[in-house]
């Protein structure tokens, strides 16, 4: 046995997706001594494998032990009696659920139960009110801590913005906000899709802080425009930026009824620098560059040292099912995982 | 004049053991061929056994000595050629029907040609490797034939090892017990239990009576719980018709998970002599708590395992097994609540449990200790408890499990484990417990081995609990589970079964 930390399960239906996620866990194991289970769900018939094995950093050293387990979906019960012996008794276990999970198989259960921690791939999911649904019902059953990757890219921003509307002056015009913008990279890739997720996520959030409720949606070329109540407006706003990674967020834009306005820009080609804009009606601050925190390869680092299930997450899970059901009611709205 | 050798060292742990002849009953079986002679040949290659030394079978089968040899041969598969060469010039064989006075006779006289032949002078070591309904039978057959004598009277001496079960309940481990000695003192019975034998087992005491740490918090005041597992991935093995008779409770509870609960929860002994250290296992025997039948009802699940799968291959429940009644109601699990009731252990609960079939093979003490008062850390979440963790088997060792502070600010917790492992620090593997235990009894060493009293107050606990709980079915559990949900019902608030 291997001096280690914590387990950590990789769970995915195989997939270009799931080698990314197998990635980014094999990241964790560089910081963090470690062992890395993998779960891979293979097609109809294609029977089942186990291989152990060490895994060796560059230049000699060991990095951490990987087992890795694959089968199709009619051999998957087969796997709990291979993975439970397995785990690092005493020590936490974290799941990365990289799959979705109402199209779950009866075993992963049995490795949900034991988990201290299950992180949602939300990327994975095919419908977001159903996805939402289950969260939320695995948070509730076992009382165990939920987690989402696209919930932690969210986090650089989220903090950035706690950092601006923190002075009494701007905390004055917190309450007078009636606009807020997203830009995204709409770009897609094979380990991508849902390109606009994680910047619904940010402006769900921000919402949800300001205690807004949504009433409508509409689309239009540029991207989609949810109405609140008291006419607050938010906006997502798709480009398309071949050179940067999909989804990843570079505008954030806020407004207020009293004309002020704050911008947060992401510097093409330095993905940590935020150019920040400030203006109020009267005056126009000087802007200057503000560090946003890692988001790539560190997401699921900063996600296994989190402990417990943020509420504000919580928060966003119950919103993003409103929303979901009034895009639903409304026909030539594309639904937000499409 | 000399009265012991100028050659022996009073600076090392090796023994010179008496020259002897160690006759296996039933050396045809598969205990003969899976541990003891595996036992005794790593310990003629360590040097450990008699410089004069015989190992000689003794069963129903017409077998000869080549015979017998082959058949080691076979079960060791040695590699290292003049070893095993030195290991088959000690085998012999002499073919003895256990319930006829001629094959004792005739073993008798083989014996004595061993003794002129090889120098060895009458010291004889039986080992009843055989169903416990032959123990009596043998035994007085030897005493007619007078191969077991009386040290003092003949200058040589003769001892017996019996293996478990030693009895079914209280009247019958009685029963064995006089029939016993009629023909042979306690003094020559040795009661196996191998659990006793292994390394990580005799580190209890050490563990505990050579460190000043541990001892002021073993007791109640910090000690929250004591979690004693027995686990095993395998079935029964094709033992059918034995585990029938047995169940779980007989086989690996009454004895070896009663014999690890003493060891870890006894008074520290007057010395290290076999003893004192036995009268202190029996005190913690005395102590625990007797089952009335609420207590049964609350605190005890049996459980039988259903088809599933054990490493990914599909196995079939217990009641397919071959031997096995298909509407058996023999445990293949159980779980227990126990309360040791005198001042170092009031109020702890003590929970065993075992099985087959369950995820993975483990033996393991786990004691947790009370969690901190919330005030500095734990108040917005709940801290895990310290917990040492002695691991019987496999991956011998122990473990300490402590909360650290995760690097940053804040004061995030992070638990963390010390462990040390057997065999990553010595750099070898543990002896194996049977040839611990056949060296001893060579030696007349009764230390690792049960007492007549230690054994009849195990049984004294447990009849009444078999009595009564063989009346309901056991519950059901799939293989590759830890085993019925219901265990988890008598667990006091608060606490859980610890994942191995």
């Amino acid at each position: 046995m291997r001096p280690s930390l914590f387990t950590l399960i990789v769970y995915a239906h195989e997939s270009p997706r799931a080698q990314y996620l197998v990635g980014m866990a094999q990241r964790v194991m560089e910081r963090f001594p470690a062992r890395l289970i993998t779960i891979a769900i293979g097609d109809v018939g294609s029977g089942w494998n186990k291989e152990e094995k060490v895994l060796e950093i560059d230049g000699g050293g060991i990095l951490c032990e990987r087992i890795a387990f694959r089968a199709s979906p009619e051999e998957a019960e087969r796997l709990p009696s291979m993975i439970i012996p397995r785990l690092l008794p005493d020590l936490p276990i974290y799941l990365l659920y990289g799959a979705d999970p109402i199209e779950r198989l009866v075993m992963i259960d049995d490795i949900v139960t034991l988990s201290d921690r299950v992180i949602f791939d939300s990327e994975s999911a095919h419908e977001l009110s159903p996805f939402v649904e289950q969260a939320l019902g695995y948070h509730r059953e076992g009382r165990r801590d939920i987690a989402d990757l696209n919930w932690a890219r969210t986090e650089g921003w989220r903090h950035l913005l706690g950092e601006i509307f923190s002075s009494q002056e701007d905390i004055l015009q917190v309450e007078a906000i009636d606009h807020i913008e997203v830009q995204y990279n709409a770009k897609e890739s094979c380990t991508l899709n849902h390109t606009r997720l994680q910047a619904f996520y940010l402006l769900s959030w921000l919402r949800n802080q300001l205690g807004w409720q949504p009433c409508d949606v509409d689309s239009d070329a540029e991207g989609l425009s949810i109405f609140y109540s008291e006419g607050k407006r938010g906006r997502l706003i798709a480009q398309f930026r071949p050179e940067e990674p999909p989804g990843r967020i570079h505008r954030v834009a806020i407004t207020t009824q009293t004309g002020w306005s704050y911008a947060l820009v992401r510097e093409a080609g330095v993905c940590e620098q935020i150019m920040f804009y400030r203006s109020a009606p009267e005056s126009c601050y000087l802007p200057h560059h503000i560090l946003l925190q890692q988001e790539e390869n560190h997401t699921l680092l900063k996600e296994i040292r989190h402990q417990g299930t943020d509420v504000h997450y919580l928060q966003l899970l119950h919103s993003l099912r409103q929303i979901d059901e009034i895009i639903r009611r409304k026909d030539g709205i594309s639904p937000l995982l499409e | 004049m000399m009265n012991s050798s100028p050659f022996s060292s009073s600076t090392t742990d090796h023994r010179i053991l008496d020259p002897c002849v160690m006759i296996i009953f039933g050396a045809t079986g598969d205990l003969t061929q899976r541990k003891l002679l595996p036992a005794l040949y790593s310990a003629k290659k360590k040097g450990e056994l008699p410089s004069r030394f015989v190992c000689c079978g003794a069963a129903r089968r017409e077998w000869s000595r080549d015979d017998f040899i082959d058949s080691a041969h076979e079960a060791l598969s040695p590699s290292d050629l003049p070893s095993w060469e030195a290991f088959a010039h000690d085998l012999d064989y002499c073919p003895c029907a256990f319930t006829e006075r001629e094959g004792y006779l005739a073993l008798k006289s083989h014996l004595e040609q061993i003794d002129k032949q090889r120098g060895i002078g009458g010291n004889r070591l039986f080992y009843l490797a055989t169903q416990p309904r032959y123990f009596s039978t043998i035994v007085e057959n030897l005493k007619q034939v007078e191969l077991l004598g009386d040290e003092k009277a003949t200058g040589s001496w003769s001892r017996v090892i019996v293996e478990k079960p030693f009895g079914r309940d209280i009247g019958s481990a009685t029963q064995l017990q006089s029939e016993l000695t009629l023909s042979l003192r306690e003094s020559q019975l040795y009661r196996i239990d191998h659990y006793l034998g292994k390394e990580t087992a005799q580190n209890i005491l050490a563990f505990r009576f050579a460190n000043s740490l541990f001892e002021n918090m073993w007791n109640h005041r910090y000690v929250r719980q004591v979690e004693l597992t027995v686990a095993e991935s395998i079935g029964i093995e094709g033992r059918g018709a034995f585990y029938e008779e047995q169940g779980f409770i007989r086989d690996v509870l009454q004895n070896h998970v009663i014999q690890l609960l003493t060891l870890m929860a006894m008074e520290p002994p007057m010395n290290l002599t076999a003893g004192a250290i036995q009268d202190e296992k029996v005190k913690v025997v005395k102590a625990i708590r007797p089952f009335s039948e609420e207590m049964i009802r609350k605190n005890m699940v049996r459980g039988q395992y259903q088809a599933g799968y054990i490493e990914g291959q599909e196995v079939m429940g217990y009641s397919s097994e071959e031997g096995v009644n298909p509407s058996s109601s023999v445990e293949t699990y159980a779980a227990m609540k126990m309360f040791i009731d005198n001042w170092r252990w009031e109020g702890v609960p003590f929970y065993l449990r075992g099985g087959k079939r369950l995820p993975k093979r483990t033996t393991e003490i786990a004691i947790t200790f009370h969690a901190p008062p919330p005030v500095l850390f734990g108040v917005n979440k709940p801290l895990s408890p310290n917990v040492l963790i002695m691991r019987i088997q496999p991956n011998e060792g122990i473990a300490f499990n402590i909360a650290c502070k995760q690097p940053g600010p804040g004061h995030s917790l992070q638990p963390v484990k010390m462990d040390f492992q057997y065999d990553a620090f010595f750099g070898l593997p543990s002896p194996d417990a049977y040839e611990r235990l056949l060296c001893d009894a060579m030696a007349g060493d009764k230390t690792l081995f049960a007492r007549e009293d230690e054994v009849l107050a195990s049984w004294e606990l447990f009849t009444p609990l078999l009595q009564q709980s063989g009346e309901s079915a056991p519950l059901p559990y799939s293989a590759g589970s830890w085993g019925p949900e219901a265990a988890d019902l008598l667990l006091e608030t608060g606490h859980k079964w610890r994942r191995p």
